[in-house]
């Protein structure tokens, strides 16, 4: 799956590398948030 | 979509940066697609200080814009598109809301590097001075909740890489 969430001082960062889907993006970033509440 | 509220998940509000600087086909997607990228964060708007777009390129950026299908559905409030010229005055501030950048004719692209971002990209606040566009996106991202940018007018800072 191309995109990808990594936490970089202190905001969430979505990044998509190559073609995608909405679904793929929204579960990406709902992953994000869902690790950023953790941290 | 997924579903849920996000505000169970995340009690602290938090800045996103979407980055579809190496995003492939954004000039295809139809306007299902967007709308339905753009309800994520809409869905979300109370866990999100600040939602910024960085986008590939001038057409991708004018699927941003606020009468396209994501910023509608973002619901966020639009604000007038910004020029170049606005962008590179780096006085330019909005209140908050969607900031879509309009680029007439393609900007030197800086031939090294991938796209990176200061911090202030995401929380708005001036960074060290290192290039002409460090404190333009430092002041325009100062105050909206949803900005696209091209990437070209990103400011680049090997210390983040």
């Amino acid at each position: 799956m191309p995109v990808f969430t990594r936490m970089r001082d202190e905001g969430l960062v979505v990044t998509v590398d190559g073609d995608y889907t909405a679904g793929e993006l929204s579960r990406a970033g709902e992953r994000g948030l869902r690790l950023r509440r953790r941290a | 979509m997924s579903g849920g509220s996000a505000s169970d998940d995340v009690p602290n509000p938090v800045a996103v940066l979407l980055d579809l600087s190496g995003a492939a086909g954004l000039e295809k997607k139809s306007p299902d697609d967007l709308r339905l990228v753009g309800e994520f964060f809409g869905e979300r708007q109370d866990i999100l200080t600040r939602v910024a777009v960085l986008t590939p390129s001038d057409a991708a950026n004018d699927l941003l814009d606020s009468g396209g299908a994501f910023a509608a559905a973002t619901g966020i409030p639009s604000r007038p598109s910004l020029t170049a010229a606005k962008l590179s005055s780096g006085c330019r501030r909005v209140g908050r809301g969607l900031a879509v950048s309009r680029v007439p004719r393609p900007c030197p692209v800086p031939s090294h590097g991938a796209p990176l971002v200061h911090r202030s990209y995401l929380h708005g606040s001036a960074g060290p001075n290192t290039g002409k566009r460090r404190p333009v996106v430092g002041n325009l991202l100062a105050a909206p909740t949803l900005v696209g940018l091209p990437a070209h007018l990103v400011a680049r800072d090997a210390r983040l890489a």
